[in-house]
Formats: structure tokens, C-alpha cells, sequence
């Protein structure tokens, strides 16, 4: 818990000897506070310092705005099939590789895979009218062939996280010949239940979605963002805040934090046709665990879904309760499936040291298992 | 003077205050004996019961009301903002956000016809090509048909 500007700092000795009578109770809070203050200068620069999704990466297809990056790693490849990344359009996909050491990426690199990455970009006005159909039926094939193309392999791996792997579930779902294994990560499936405070605030009666998107064409990053801190009110706009107090002269903490603080404000709008088809067809109708979700002609069937399936599900998420994301694997029909319940939030399944420690191991060792080594 | 809210308040600060004080007899509170690491807890205790309050108040009825009204009032405030900038934007015989969708629509139109037209051409090819016959196609093939349609690339 030391920081480069604390060795000059002249607060942090112990003022607690001094010689006001009376004065000791307040003296340890005061010292604690002026020490942290010293060190404010050594959190700008650390934040201005912080890096985010740090693995070089290579765009290897594009196509309008989204892009595909694939990971270039000093680790030498060991399995075939490649395993490609698929996160929800509400945020940056650089939550999977924060941080060199709280990064999903690498954690697939350093066990040997090709790993892939979707980045969605950024839709503009004009890309209002793009759908799920344009989304899965057309950018994620697209993406997928090319990776296969690439590779050789005619199936491929899918790691789909949040929204993304509702998507990768509805992909796989109309294309099971072209994804070898399907790993959801805090992906809903199922919004029947009420545990969710985002599905009470979905419900038709509350929020009118085609009058959000006829009025603003895509879904505002701002509106979103807000929702989402709104959901935690008391954790996000107040105890944060002690906490980052309380830890403010910690160097390893305060990287953390901004890279944090860095992803969370960087919300970026929905496609509004995206946005109005997700909220209406799954949040207020429900319609993909029960079969009867179309994407462009043709209908969700999950039935279809025969590869193998691990479930990943985070005990504590606020966004995505494990009710929505477990029914996932009584609807496939995979008989290789497996759900992991971990002890943690929706995005610390993805940044938690312990997930790093505990929860990605493991999955990747399910996916070697799985997976075709290179010849 | 509403009785009814000023009791449901009460009802509420109670229910609190009762969580909250439940809380802190888990953790071993007792004031005199007060300790950094005891306030560190009465501050988790404070933080936790509060959200758990917020999160109850945030589904009740009355809140839901409220925040739909409140966004019934922002877009109704938006389209306004629109409607004006619409106005003005003609009024000096400049393109509006209206009029680039609605050319973005026809284009995009054009184009489905366009490629619906090449579909039909390579199927006619196709079977010109290879009468009788099906076509191989391996998992990994497109076919140009495919490639044009609303599941291939654009």
C-alpha cells in the first residue's frame, strides 16, 4: 500500500505523538486524511497511466463498422479449433482484457488457443434500422466464416458474454453445424422471472420501447448507462466512492479502479431496431426459450443445439439473475453440457481475481478437452 | 397535513431503521467499544440495508409510475426538439434527419430488390449450368447466392 509519492510524503509518519492534549482521538483520522491528499497528484498520474485492453490484436476483418480482432500472443498454439469472443452491443468488448492480469483473453492465449474478438463499434444515426437479422443473421456468420476460412476448421468455438451470449445462443441455434463448442458467460435466456430489477423496469407497461426508439432512432449511451447504475444506486453512486477513499493510496487498487471506472463510462448506443427487437421479443414476450423467436425467416429453435455447452453463471449478478441463464441448458439438445454457479457479479465473472483464479481455469480446461489439437 | 404518506414514511424509516439495527447486532455493535474495523463494518451494515431498501423502493408501483412519467416527459420534450429543428431546418431548405433516412430507406430498398434480382439469376445459372444435379456444397461454402442474401456478406 505504497505509492511513489508517499516516500516524500510528510504525512505519513505518526502524528498521534504530538503534543496537543485531547487531540489523539482525532489525530489518526486527520493523518489518514492529509496522507491521502498528499497522494492525490500520484492518482492522476496513475489514472492517466492506466491501459486498457492491452493484448495486441490484429483487425483481420471489418466490415462496415464492426470489426474482428484477433489476439497475437508469445505462447505457442497448441489447439486447432479457434474460439471466438462475442460481447454484448451495450459496451466495449475490452471487459474480457481489461487488465494484463485480469484478462479472458489471455487466460485463452496462455493455455495455447486462436482467439478472436468482436468488437460491434459504435452505430451512428444511419444504423438505426439494423436488426438481430443484421447482427447475428449476417455480421456474426459473416465473422465466423471468415474464421473458419482462416482456419480450416469447420466448426469453431464460441464464447458469448451477457447480451452477446444470447446472441451466440441464437446463432448457434440457427447455424449448430458451425460452432464446436458454445460457452455462455452470465448470458439470459429465460426472462419469465421477475428477479431482475432491469426485467420489472422492461415491462411494457412501464417503458414504451418503440416510442424511445421512434424518438431517438438508436438507444442512447446515456439512457443506458444511467439504467445500469441506477440498478446498484447505493454501490455505484455512493459506496464506491468510501471505498476508493478508504484505498486511495493504493497503487494496484487505484489501476484497477480506472480501468474500471474507464469501462463503465464508455457505454455506447444500440441500434435502435437491435434494442426494440431485444426489449419486445425477450424481456416483454419472452419468446427464445420458447422456441419461438424469428430472427430474419427463420425461427430460434434452441432444440438444435446439439455441440457441447458450459454454462457459466455468477451467483451474485444484479444484470442477469442465474434464473435467466440456467433453463439455457434444459432447452439444447446437447447431451455434454455443464453449468458452473461462481461466487460473483456480472462483471466479475470477467475482471474478479478469484474468477482468474478459480472460474477460467477451469473453463479452459473444458475447452481443450474439447478441442481439436493442432496437427 | 397527509397523514397517509407521513405514516407510510414513518412505516418505512422504521422497517429501516429496525433492518439496520438487526444488522449491526450480527456484526457485534456495541458503542462504547467502537473500533476503526467496527466502524468499517457499520458502514457495510449502513450500505447494505439501504440498497436493499433502495431495490424494493426502486420495484414498488409508486416508483415505476414515476420514472415513466418522467420519460414520457423527456421524449415528449425530444420530439418537440425535433420538431422545431425539422421546422427551421426546411424553412431554409436544408436536409433534415427525416429526409437522410428516408433516402437511406430507399437505397437500402434498391439494393434488397438488386440483390433479391442477382439471387434469382444464379439460381437460373445454376441450373443452366448443372441440370439435374445438386450442387456440393461443403459446411464451409457459401454459395454467391447465399453470399448476396440477407444471411451472406454485403
Amino acid at each position: 500500500m505504497t505509492t511513489a509519492t508517499e516516500t516524500n510524503n510528510p504525512w505519513a509518519g505518526n502524528m498521534a505523538g504530538g503534543n496537543m492534549p485531547g487531540m489523539e482521538m482525532f489525530a489518526q483520522p486527520m493523518q489518514d486524511f492529509l496522507r491521502k491528499m498528499w497522494a492525490i497528484p500520484g492518482i492522476v498520474e496513475t489514472a492517466k497511466k492506466v491501459r486498457v485492453g492491452t493484448t495486441p490484436s490484429r483487425a483481420v476483418y471489418r466490415e462496415d463498422r464492426i470489426r474482428l480482432l484477433r489476439y497475437q500472443s508469445d505462447v505457442e498454439q497448441v489447439y486447432e479449433t479457434p474460439l471466438v469472443v462475442v460481447f454484448a452491443l451495450v459496451n466495449r468488448p475490452y471487459i474480457l482484457d481489461l487488465r494484463p492480469n485480469k484478462s479472458v483473453v489471455r487466460q485463452f492465449l496462455n493455455r495455447g488457443f486462436d482467439v478472436y474478438n468482436v468488437d460491434w463499434g459504435v452505430p451512428a444515426d444511419c444504423d438505426s434500422h439494423l436488426g438481430l437479422e443484421d447482427y447475428v443473421g449476417r455480421y456474426m456468420d459473416n465473422m465466423i466464416d471468415h474464421i473458419r476460412e482462416r482456419s480450416g476448421c469447420d466448426r469453431i468455438n464460441v464464447l458469448g458474454y451477457c447480451m452477446g451470449g444470447s446472441m451466440s445462443a441464437m446463432y448457434t441455434a440457427l447455424n449448430p453445424d458451425k460452432v464446436k463448442n458454445l460457452m455462455l458467460l452470465a448470458a439470459p435466456v429465460d426472462w419469465s422471472t421477475n428477479d431482475s430489477l432491469l426485467g420489472v423496469w422492461c415491462n411494457e407497461k412501464y417503458f414504451d420501447v418503440d416510442k424511445v426508439i421512434d424518438t431517438y432512432g438508436n438507444m442512447p449511451a446515456d439512457w443506458l448507462q444511467q439504467s445500469f447504475l441506477l440498478l446498484k444506486p447505493v454501490q455505484n453512486l455512493i459506496e464506491k466512492y468510501f471505498n476508493f477513499y478508504d484505498k486511495m493510496d493504493d497503487q494496484k487498487f487505484i489501476e484497477d479502479f480506472t480501468a474500471m471506472e474507464t469501462w463503465l463510462n464508455d457505454n455506447i448506443p444500440v441500434a435502435g431496431e437491435t434494442f426494440r427487437q431485444f426489449v419486445k421479443d425477450c424481456f416483454q414476450r419472452n419468446l427464445l426459450i420458447q422456441g419461438k423467436l424469428e430472427i430474419g425467416n427463420e425461427r430460434v429453435d434452441l432444440g438444435r443445439i446439439t455441440c457441447p455447452i458450459l454454462n457459466l453463471t455468477a451467483q451474485h449478478d444484479h444484470l442477469v439473475p442465474c434464473g435467466q441463464s440456467i433453463p439455457f441448458n434444459d432447452a439444447v439438445g446437447s447431451t455434454d453440457r455443464k453449468i458452473i454457479n461462481f461466487p460473483a457479479g456480472h462483471i466479475g465473472m470477467a475482471v474478479g481475481s478469484r474468477a482468474h483464479r478459480e472460474l477460467w481455469p477451469q473453463a479452459c480446461d473444458w475447452l481443450g478437452e474439447r478441442s481439436d489439437a493442432l496437427k | 397535513m397527509n397523514n397517509g404518506s407521513t405514516s407510510m414514511g414513518g412505516d418505512a424509516f422504521t422497517s429501516f431503521w429496525g433492518d439496520l439495527m438487526g444488522q449491526m447486532a450480527t456484526v457485534g455493535f456495541t458503542p462504547p467499544a467502537m473500533n476503526p474495523d467496527m466502524s468499517n463494518h457499520m458502514r457495510k451494515a449502513f450500505f447494505s440495508v439501504l440498497s436493499n431498501h433502495a431495490e424494493e423502493f426502486m420495484r414498488s408501483e409508486q416508483f415505476l409510475s414515476a420514472m415513466k412519467q418522467s420519460m414520457d416527459n423527456a421524449l415528449a420534450m425530444k420530439q418537440q426538439m425535433n420538431q422545431f429543428f425539422q421546422q427551421n431546418l426546411r424553412a431554409f431548405n436544408m436536409p433534415t434527419s427525416s429526409d437522410t433516412e428516408h433516402v437511406a430507406r430507399l437505397v437500402r430498398g434498391m439494393e434488397e430488390r438488386m440483390m433479391e434480382r442477382l439471387d434469382d439469376l444464379d439460381i437460373r445459372l445454376g441450373q443452366l449450368e448443372s441440370p439435374g444435379k445438386d450442387s456440393n456444397k461443403t459446411a464451409g461454402d457459401k454459395t454467391s447466392a447465399e453470399s448476396r442474401s440477407g444471411k451472406g456478406r454485403r
